[in-house]
């Protein structure tokens, strides 16, 4: 819950505030690992937004070649191209079908990383959005998953980065999630170099 | 002080046999015993940790039990008692009903693996009830910090305010020294689960309705118990968790 840069180092849970990043959350995710360490992996778990999209932003922003994984919830509605376990271009996709499942949802994602842990793989997790899974789940199941995912993350040495829009949220909101959080940060503090999107 | 004893209900049709397992139980854990399901539903409230409930108790309608479980927000984690070489089809019904807080029965004389079982449920249920709570201080700090921030204005400041002031200030620390105790307690309550299990205990298995073993309903399933009868049993109890 601390909003202190020197925390960043300890941290192993962020809430990423931002305006929502529809196409640009990779770019967003890329960002966000300025200045800190490189993972050798990032996760992605995308709900709304696809998981093509999140890797192209990905690609055109990050500066490590770390290995790419994505989650990607309720893509069969988008696109049933892709079966689970596959690859698309290179970036391994695992499926959720059911955005209200947490439970699918955090065993896949659990899964995935502790696969990386067991390759000595450093992580970073990156889930666009909660403001997606609020609108399939009510605020203090998407609390109690995010403190677990948490904690998951934790016993990897990985981080974890919870996107949420504080426009599209009130302020009490915003504020429970900072607290489950062991930082807060917002634009400004990272620049997204959107223009590269 | 002492850590407090986990509570475990043991519902079970055989009154000699229930009596033998919560015997078995005691010296680890806090037992409470029923012989019928009025008895069972009575003896639940949220001071319980464990459900071990016979699938051959009588008028044993699992719906009613998870009903009764997810209506009061009761976050005890439940496990079946039965042996499954010799599992009816009212016993099956009830392990599908009751799947996600399954437990294996060890064999009936093997009292260490019985308090084992029953330790990895109560684990179960402390860390439940513990993220319960963390969520109720979060959202209840997450209150007092927006309503602050409201009344920040450019008012001068009067020295009713400053009481006032003072009494938030004093309320946020508060709360703030009990999020960090719960993180604490969660962190080490975390370690006592199975990785593989973890969100399935995190999130709840019986939110939504309807519930969807609702959908295969059997007629015969009414179990013939009055609610009302729910309070007044016999349920005995060691004491408390």
């Amino acid at each position: 819950m601390s909003d202190d840069p020197d925390a960043a180092d300890q941290a192993a849970t962020v809430l990423l505030l931002a305006p929502e990043v529809g196409s640009t959350a990779g770019v967003l995710s890329a960002a966000a690992l300025d200045g800190g360490r490189q993972p050798d992996r990032a996760v992605a778990v995308t709900v709304t937004g696809s998981a093509r999209n999140w890797v192209d932003g990905w690609e055109r922003r990050a500066r490590s070649n770390a290995a790419v994984t994505c989650v990607d919830v309720d893509g069969a509605t988008r696109s049933a191209a892709v079966a689970t376990g596959d690859a698309d271009g290179g970036v391994d996709i695992e499926r959720v079908a059911d955005p209200s499942a947490l439970e699918e949802l955090g065993r896949t994602v659990c899964d995935v990383l502790q696969r990386a842990d067991d390759e000595g793989e450093s992580i970073a997790l990156f889930v666009h959005t909660l403001d997606d899974l609020l609108a399939h789940v009510d605020e203090a199941t998407a609390f109690k998953f995010v403190y677990t995912l948490g904690e998951v993350v934790r016993r990897v040495d990985g981080v974890a980065y919870f996107h949420l829009d504080p426009d599209a949220r009130d302020s009490e909101t915003v504020e429970t999630f900072s607290v489950v959080c062991d930082r807060t940060v917002e634009p400004g503090e990272f620049e997204t170099d959107r223009t590269t999107a | 002080m002492a850590a407090a004893r986990h509570l475990v209900v043991v519902g079970g049709a055989d009154a000699d046999a229930t009596d033998a397992l919560a015997d078995a139980l005691r010296d680890e854990f806090a037992v409470r015993t029923a012989y019928s399901q009025a008895d069972l539903l009575a003896s639940l409230d949220d001071e319980v940790d464990v459900v071990l409930v016979d699938t051959r108790l009588p008028d044993l309608s699992a719906d009613r039990l998870r009903d009764r479980i997810r209506t009061d927000d009761l976050d005890c984690q439940v496990g079946v008692l039965t042996a499954e070489e010799a599992e009816t089809s009212t016993d099956a019904r009830a392990r599908a009903a009751l799947a996600d807080a399954l437990v294996t029965p060890p064999s009936a004389d093997d009292d260490e693996a019985w308090r084992a079982a029953v330790s990895r449920l109560a684990a179960r249920a402390h860390y439940r009830k513990r993220l319960e709570e963390y969520y109720d201080v979060a959202d209840e700090y997450a209150k007092l910090v927006v309503d602050t921030r409201s009344e920040d204005g450019p008012d001068g400041e009067t020295a009713e305010s400053a009481a006032g002031d003072e009494d938030v200030a004093a309320e946020r620390e508060r709360l703030a020294d009990h999020l960090d105790r719960l993180r604490d307690d969660l962190e080490e309550a975390y370690d006592d689960l199975d990785v593989e299990s973890v969100f399935d205990v995190a999130m709840d298995p019986w939110a939504g309705s309807p519930p969807p073993w609702r959908d295969a309903a059997d007629p015969t399933d009414d179990d013939g118990v009055d609610p009302a009868d729910d309070s007044g049993s016999d349920t005995t109890d060691d004491g408390g968790s």
